[in-house]
């Protein structure tokens, strides 16, 4: 086990990265909101902007809103907006895939109404997060990236908001 | 386009900003979501305070249990006492518990406060009086009078206040003047045989009038739930209860509150004030239910687990490949099997004692025979199972 751990460290400390460049696309999937022993899975989309040096370290300022709304228990959800702000760091793992992991802070807007009632209306929800991604450059235009992204946030409280999103990224 | 490198500082930038802006700060609202996800649940549409007695007016110190009536859409109703918010203003006419209990404040004179529940957007709020004045009589009620012996019938009381007001008395000290005809639990008078007594109420220095009390002669026969002779096993527990037959033809289910339990053979039993039969050891006693001066005799043989069994539920014959569920039982000491398969109970052992090879057992005593069992020499296998100190073998013969 040992071993592996050391390879893992060597790995990512002497595989190769690319060069700087900003990133700038949209994204889609579902979130992820477990309260209460209920989890809310509204559909949401967005975009997403950053930067990474040559080093693979990177920022990244992402924003989405729910796009439909879910019912649970009589309580209906929807995502007003959710913001993260993440540090990344990537890595090369073959020509054109990357590996991306990162840390971050999330500010997530809810609106839910039980049984049509408007309670408890709009909530906030804030916490530090983490980010895990896949990325594909495409062979045929180097520019374009395919993205598959999880992300978890740990908000105060007994509400956990998680969502797992496709991108599409154009790099420049 | 931006440059990369400009847009790549922005970047940066805007994402520090955001973390500096949103910094430690941030409002919480999971309480609130996981509120409306439980009224979502329960579907609840209406929310009431109901106080028992319809009790409104309070002592400085009175403690009183509030309820919190929830209705569901489908109009079923039930007590959310301990789901919803309480709460007593203004602050200093007293407190009140997360479960509805109030306890008034110390106040002067007379104060109004409200009783109010929240859940999710449902309110209900009930005003109450807080008033001082002192108690200055007792009047008590009992609402059967004569009552039949052996039954039981609730207490009430009104008090009288130096400000003209009566209201509903519960924190009594009760008496009765013959404890062997009658006694008084939780404002609830049980006549244990017939006679006349009196029965009298008091708080503080206040004692109300004495109230004559004739509970009649007329059990006729007590009925128990069980007929000799019952079996009962060690360590279980056998609730009894009894029944009063009354010489109007009447029957009252429970006059269990009256009556007597005893017992001929405490080594072998044991039996609770309300009838609660608990076996302690194998052997027979002899169960007496009293009440009214009459009794009823119950005989009970308590029987302790000697050994298990395992059951095949086929025919004891196996082929290869095939799988079986064994059921195992308790053998008990008047010969009988017990009725409970306990294969899968944590504690018992199955094993392999012959036939390994081509056999296996699961925990919860499931046998499979190998697919191919042609090099096994013998003709059965046998399977072991072991359960609180007691083993069982039982041999299953190999198909051809």
């Amino acid at each position: 086990m040992q071993l592996w751990r050391w390879l893992g460290i060597c790995w990512v400390l002497t595989a190769p990265t690319v060069g700087a460049e900003s990133f700038l696309g949209i994204t889609s999937g579902m979130m992820f909101i477990d309260n209460n022993g209920e989890t809310f899975k509204p559909v949401i989309g967005g975009i997403s902007t950053g930067y990474f040096n040559d080093t693979g370290v990177g920022v990244e300022l992402a924003l989405a809103t729910g796009i439909t709304s879910d019912e649970q228990s009589g309580v209906e959800t929807e995502l007003d907006l959710h913001v993260g702000g993440y540090l990344h760091y990537r890595q090369l793992f073959n020509n054109r895939a990357y590996l991306t992991l990162g840390v971050g802070y999330t500010v997530t807007e809810l609106d839910s109404q039980v049984n049509n009632s408007g309670f408890p209306a709009s909530q906030s929800y804030r916490g530090a997060a983490f980010k895990a991604g896949l990325e594909e450059r495409l062979k045929s235009n180097p520019n374009i990236l395919l993205k598959l992204t999880y992300q978890h946030s740990y908000p105060e409280g007994d509400t956990s908001i998680s969502s797992a999103q496709f991108g599409v990224l154009y790099a420049f | 386009m931006p440059s990369n490198s400009v847009l790549g500082k922005l970047s940066a930038v805007a994402v520090i900003c955001f973390w500096i802006l949103v910094g430690c700060e941030g409002e919480q609202d999971s309480e609130r979501l996981a509120e409306a996800i439980d009224l979502g649940r329960e579907n609840v549409v209406v929310l009431e305070i109901s106080s028992d007695q319809e009790k409104v007016l309070f002592e400085p110190g009175e403690v009183w249990q509030f309820t919190a009536n929830a209705t569901r859409e489908d109009g079923t109703q039930f007590d959310a006492s301990n789901m919803v918010k309480w709460k007593l203003t203004p602050a200093d006419a007293g407190s009140i518990s997360d479960v509805g209990v109030l306890t008034a404040a110390d106040v002067s004179g007379e104060q109004v406060a409200s009783v109010t529940v929240e859940w999710a957007q449902l309110h209900a709020s009930s005003d109450i009086t807080i008033s001082d004045a002192e108690l200055i009589v007792i009047a008590i009620s009992a609402a059967s009078n004569p009552l039949a012996e052996c039954l039981t019938t609730p207490l009430s009381a009104v008090g009288q206040y130096t400000d003209g007001s009566e209201r509903v008395l519960t924190d009594l000290t009760w008496l009765v003047d013959s404890p062997d005809l009658a006694r008084v639990d939780d404002s609830d008078l049980i006549a244990l045989t017939s006679g006349t007594f009196n029965l009298s109420a008091s708080r503080g220095d206040v004692t109300s009038e004495s109230l004559p009390i004739v509970a009649t002669d007329s059990l006729a026969a007590i009925n128990l739930s069980e007929t000799s002779p019952v079996t009962a096993k060690v360590d279980e527990l056998l609730q009894i209860s009894a029944t009063g037959i009354f010489s109007d033809s009447s029957e009252t289910p429970d006059i269990g509150a009256a009556t007597n339990w005893s017992n001929s053979n405490t080594s072998v039993l044991s039996i609770s004030d309300d009838g609660e039969l608990l076996g302690i050891a194998a052997g027979d006693a002899t169960v007496t239910a009293t009440c009214g001066g009459l009794e009823e005799m119950l005989l009970v043989t308590v029987i302790d687990v000697t050994d298990i069994r395992i059951v095949d539920p086929e025919d004891n014959d196996m082929a290869a490949g095939e799988t079986r569920q064994l059921e195992l039982y308790k053998e008990f000491s008047d010969g009988s099997l017990g009725t409970d398969d306990i294969a899968d109970d944590s504690d018992v052992i199955w094993d392999i004692e012959t036939g390994e090879e081509i056999a296996s057992i699961s925990e919860d005593g499931e046998v499979t025979l190998a697919s191919d069992i042609s090099n096994y020499e013998d003709s059965f296998i046998r399977i072991f199972a072991e359960f609180d100190d007691f083993e069982d073998t039982l041999t299953i013969r190999l198909d051809d």
